[in-house]
């Protein structure tokens, strides 16, 4: 313990000087401030503890032993009683000079008895005391017992009272006083509100905050991908130096990995596993990944066992240093030369740009972290937006993706146009499309569009080169994806395609009756498919058979999005018990799964009760985590599905026309339709938050970022509904 | 078996070893010296404090051990208490404080937490004038400061 039992005893000395006050106090009182000499006149007679009490009371100080009234490097914290000291001063002196020399006395012999003797005296003065004056005491005890808790413990400790503290409350503590400051703002505390609330809902408060960070990451990524890409292919020209270069840049690679390390802390590093699996997850729901390492099973992080403040740990990842996994893909994919040959002019007219030197990342605190987020949480939730038109295709939108550089989208007019997300500019035209751009997909490296002119497209969007075409549908391709591996893609044939980037080869699935709208790759080996025939399908890739069908819409299945890798928070009363699982679902389930028995007081065994750290509303509803997909229809609803069990958790009613697009991501879901508007939904509960309205069209398609909604329509605009921070 | 806790003004207290395991500390006393009937000295606890805190031992002498890490997981953790800790925990502050001080030297964290989130329950809700009232505090920051530190600190303010 770092602070000792509180032991008056010795306080005396500090009191000692006539009255029982404080030396400050005293300093305070100076114009009246009696000297011991003249109180005690001669005639009255001295009195002092006898040598072991004096003994006692030198010892316990010699030791420290201080209480927490009297302790000298917390007197500055105890003002609030020098007002009471004014009182008492001011009492005194209407006393006849008798009167006060005597009430002196008395206080200075009690201030410096030791404190075996201070309980006795107290105790007989009790004995002595009428009801009003015990009334009185038990008036002014109260506030003389408050104790400044947080000055006075243990950092761990306080830190421990601090964690229990929402944020309102932190920044109401750190205004308090200097040394409160010190305690509520630091990366302790909100480190671990971080940790509570950022990439996840808070299961405390209901509140969730948004992922920001990575948007740093992933943009320095994209530059450093850019640049070894560029490297790379130079290299290939520059055999001999090869070796030495791939080092150089490993090197190079891993100094900014550890830069940009401090940004991402909060997605990972520091926040415990399930944490760092969200970052990917999230990346993942976003659709504005796209690089190879969002396969999770890419990147192996070493991550710190417990939270730390952002420091510069060096958790780097081997595969970091490695060109990524996107990018020999494409060349196994794309082998042409043209392509090859304008990269490559490219990168020598750039003359191999050395690595760029290290820019500084500055730590940022933890609190500001917090409070950017949070600001970014409330614009959501108020609709404070900032709303962007992108203006530029001559006929309707059918698709998109954007990340945090780029927005790219295709088109009935049968292009697909690359944009800067943030300033609208349109950076370039992709035309080769013989009629409408109905799906894409693009990562750092490619971008594959499908067309209804029965075709894909392999681009290099940053030349606007179209790198190979891919034939192999009867009709035209509505809906594509594609991982590091393979490309999935749907078509009016009814058909889904997977071409394996490596073999070439092709493959297809055939069960949907109907043209198939939505593919999306899911957990590596699935896929998941939506089509005009109502049902959703679930496809093992390696085997090409249909695992299991959704059936609930009642009419066509226009879009669908799975989650990933991740597992999403949602609360139904129809969850199904679910084998393993132990956290996060309600007593009952806990029960029936394995049952916890324990012996209670009267020796009964019996269930264990349902832990009070538990929500309480486990009775009719449950929340639970577990993947799920989202899919929207004709019949104007969206419909939450438990991935692993098949069953509707959730439907989602309040479009009045059929729903074209949507977009999830742990906090909310969104969704474009046919009536125009975009409405933004609770993910966990289903509520619908509100509607956008704005759109002259039906809205076909829809994205869905930390701080953006992007969604095109029919009318040819694109808008973005920016809530990031507006500085 | 009873086990024997002595006060640090020298009090003994009698309490089943089950009880007194809700210690930590003692439970790993117990287990490095083994059968023993010599007295345990609490020299950082005091006999009004020791009270107490085997008041609460006996109440939660039956609860199931928390592992560790569960505790830890802030995503776990809330600020509800118990009906009976709370009443537990009507204590006046210079109590509180000895108690929370002793929950940490005897490391039983199941009383630690509740303290912390009796406390914390005192700042919650509070704007900063009212917490350094509850507390007793002095407002040692200049107006200038002050006035800063609140606008740094308002973007907490509106939900």
């Amino acid at each position: 313990m770092a602070y000792d039992s509180p032991s008056p005893a010795d306080t005396a000395e500090l009191l000692a000087p006539s009255l029982c006050l404080n030396p400050d106090a005293i300093e305070d009182l100076a114009p009246v401030q009696p000297s011991e000499a003249n109180l005690l006149p001669d005639s009255f007679p001295t009195l002092s503890w006898s040598e072991q009490s004096s003994a006692d009371h030198r010892a316990a100080k010699a030791e420290k032993r201080l209480c927490y009234r009297h302790r000298p490097d917390l007197r500055s914290k105890r003002a609030a009683d020098e007002i009471q000291l004014d009182q008492l001063q001011q009492d005194i002196k209407r006393l006849p000079h008798k009167d006060q020399q005597i009430i002196s006395h008395i206080w200075s012999l009690f201030g410096s008895a030791p404190s075996s003797h201070r309980q006795l005296v107290l105790s007989g003065l009790l004995t002595q005391c009428c009801v009003p004056q015990l009334s009185f005491l038990s008036n002014h005890l109260q506030p003389l017992l408050r104790i400044d808790f947080l000055s006075i413990t243990p950092p761990e400790i306080a830190f421990r009272i601090l964690s229990y503290l929402d944020a309102t409350s932190l920044c109401h503590a750190a205004q308090v006083c200097k040394s409160w400051k010190r305690l509520a703002d630091d990366d302790v505390v909100w480190h671990r509100m971080c940790e509570q609330h950022i990439g996840l809902k808070c299961t405390k408060c209901g509140w969730g905050l948004p992922l920001l960070e990575k948007k740093k990451v992933r943009s320095k990524r994209q530059l450093d991908q850019h640049q070894q890409q560029l490297q790379y292919q130079h290299q290939q020209q520059q055999q001999a130096l090869q070796y030495q270069q791939q080092q150089q840049l490993a090197q190079s690679q891993q100094i900014q990995e550890i830069q940009v390390d401090e940004a991402s802390h909060v997605n990972g590093h520091t926040v415990d596993e399930s944490d760092h699996e969200d970052h990917h997850d999230h990346h993942h729901i976003n659709h504005t990944h796209g690089h190879g390492h969002s396969d999770g099973s890419n990147r192996v992080d070493t991550t710190p066992p417990h939270p730390s403040p952002p420091t510069s740990t060096a958790s780097l990842s081997p595969t970091d240093s490695t060109p990524p996994s996107g990018w020999p893909t494409r060349r196994r994919s794309a082998p042409n030369d043209n392509d090859n040959e304008a990269d490559t002019d490219r990168s020598q007219k750039r003359a191999q740009p050395p690595v760029k030197p290290a820019e500084l990342v500055t730590k940022r605190p933890w609190k500001e972290i917090y409070s950017e987020r949070l600001i970014v949480e409330r614009n959501w939730r108020k609709r404070n937006y900032r709303l962007k038109a992108f203006r530029g295709h001559t006929d309707g939108v059918m698709c998109l993706q954007f990340d945090d550089s780029f927005l790219i989208t295709g088109s009935y007019d049968n292009t697909a146009k690359v944009w800067n997300i943030e300033t609208g500019e349109c950076l370039r035209t992709l035309t080769g499309h013989a009629l409408c751009v109905r799906a894409l997909h693009f990562d750092e490296a490619k971008l594959i569009t499908g067309s209804m002119d029965r075709t894909l497209k392999i681009w290099n969007y940053h030349t606007g080169q179209c790198i190979r075409t891919l034939q192999g549908h009867t009709d035209g391709v509505v809906t594509l994806d594609f991982d590091s591996r393979i490309l999935a893609s749907g078509s009016a044939d009814a058909t889904i395609k997977i071409w394996n980037f490596a073999t070439g080869e092709c493959s297809t699935l055939k069960g949907h009756a109907h043209l198939v709208n939505k593919v999306q790759i899911f957990k590596k080996n699935l896929l998941v498919s939506a089509s005009d025939d109502t049902t959703v399908k679930l496809w093992d890739i390696a085997t090409r058979t249909c695992l299991r069908t959704f059936k609930g819409h009642v009419g066509r299945v226009q879009c669908l999005q799975t989650s990933g890798d991740a597992l999403i928070s949602i609360i139904a009363d129809r969850i199904r018990k679910r084998p393993q699982e132990s956290t996060q679902s309600n007593s009952s389930q806990q029960g029936a799964n394995g049952p916890v028995c324990s012996i209670n007081r009267s020796g009964v065994v019996e269930n264990a009760p349902p832990s009070p750290l538990h929500d309480a509303n486990s009775d009719s509803e449950t929340r639970s985590m577990m993947p799920v997909i989202v899919t929207g229809g004709l019949d104007n609803t969206l419909k939450i599905w438990d991935a692993d069990m098949g069953e509707c958790l959730n439907t989602l009613f309040g479009h009045v026309e059929g729903v074209w697009s949507l977009a999830f991501d742990k906090l909310r879901i969104v969704s474009g339709s046919l009536d125009r508007t975009i409405k933004v939904w609770d993910t966990e509960s289903g509520r619908c938050l509100y509607t956008l309205t704005g759109h002259d069209g039906p809205v076909t398609c829809v994205g869905l970022g930390d701080t953006r909604i992007v969604s095109g329509s029919d009318d040819g605009v694109v808008f973005v509904w920016d809530y990031g921070v507006h500085s | 078996m009873p086990v024997i806790l002595v006060s640090s003004d020298n009090q003994d207290f009698k309490v089943d070893k089950e009880v007194a395991e809700r210690s930590i500390l003692i439970k790993n006393m117990l287990e490095d010296v083994g059968e023993s009937d010599s007295p345990i000295p609490l020299p950082n606890v005091t006999a009004a404090v020791l009270t107490k805190v085997i008041e609460y031992c006996e109440h939660h002498r039956n609860d199931p051990v928390q592992v560790p890490e569960e505790t830890d997981d802030p995503r776990k953790r809330s600020n509800d208490i118990e009906e009976w800790d709370m009443k537990f925990m009507q204590v006046d502050q210079e109590m509180l404080f000895e108690i929370i001080l002793a929950a940490n030297y005897l490391d039983i964290k199941p009383l630690l937490d509740v303290g912390c989130k009796t406390v914390a329950n005192i700042i919650k809700g509070k704007t900063p004038e009212e917490i350094r009232k509850a507390f007793n505090i002095v407002n040692d920051f200049t107006p200038e400061e002050e006035a800063q530190i609140k606008k740094e600190n308002e973007w907490a303010e509106d939900r």
